[in-house]
């Protein structure tokens, strides 16, 4: 089922590399990728997916290929190098998003808000 | 209460996109192109689609391949605003390395590339529907 006439509607790859900046205007860095949270309802057979917050990074730097979610992750070297591009990356819960710009991909947050991955 | 429950949670570019679609007898269907995000009451973003097909990785590739890649979709469809395929949210049974439906999609509306470069481009060359010799 498509969903409603008035339901509004996005993509993710409207909000991949959108830029983060702080209220008073400052830049942060961009969006890198998007956690995805089971919610309350169920869609079918799968329960729906909440966007749950973003990764901001201060760099295009790609994607972290998972490093940020184990230790110990190897192979080390690839770890090293990813960790060490992205080791300004942050997570930024969605209640901290104070206003999407869709149309100029711009993302204005709550800056206090951000945590270490 | 931000309407998110225990579970695994999963980053959208690392986990699902460009993943294989598999439909319930094992056949691929197409790569998770995007996501469809709609706006709850509560402003929360929730995904109600997977989207595939030239259409959505035109845009996502950018540059000249990727408003190429649009262009040729576009003048090569047989629709004046053709849409993208669509696979609503609700037919996802299972995500793990691939994301894995309920029910065979439609046809018509899930063209992944390769099946559309199959049927417009490979298929108009002549002599592309002839047995060989």
């Amino acid at each position: 089922m498509s969903p409603s006439e008035a339901a509004v509607t996005h993509r993710i790859s409207d909000l991949l590399g959108a830029s983060v900046a702080a209220r008073d205007g400052r830049e942060i860095g961009h969006v890198n990728d998007l956690r995805l949270a089971p919610g309350q309802a169920v869609r079918g057979v799968h329960v729906e997916l909440v966007v749950e917050g973003l990764i901001v990074s201060d760099r295009h730097a790609g994607s972290m290929l998972g490093y940020d979610r184990r230790a110990e992750q190897g192979p080390w070297l690839v770890r090293a190098v990813v960790r060490r591009l992205h080791r300004n990356a942050r997570y930024l819960p969605w209640s901290a998003v104070d206003d999407m710009a869709w149309t100029d991909r711009r993302i204005t947050v709550d800056a206090d808000k951000l945590m270490p991955l | 209460m931000d309407g998110t429950v225990a579970g695994r949670r999963y980053d959208a570019a690392l986990n699902l996109l460009d993943r294989q679609i598999i439909d319930p007898d094992g056949g691929l269907v197409a790569n998770v192109d995007d996501l469809e995000l709609t706006e709850r009451d509560d402003g929360r973003l929730v995904v109600t689609a997977l989207l595939v097909g030239p259409g959505v990785l035109g845009p996502r590739l950018g540059g000249r391949l990727g408003h190429w890649t649009v262009a040729v979709w576009r003048r090569l469809c047989a629709e004046e605003n053709p849409k993208p395929g669509r696979i609503d949210a609700a037919d996802i049974s299972r995500i793990d390395s691939g994301v894995h439906l309920a029910a065979r999609p439609d046809d018509r509306g899930v063209d992944g590339l390769e099946r559309w470069v199959d049927e417009h481009l490979i298929g108009r060359i002549p002599g592309a529907t002839h047995e060989p010799e």
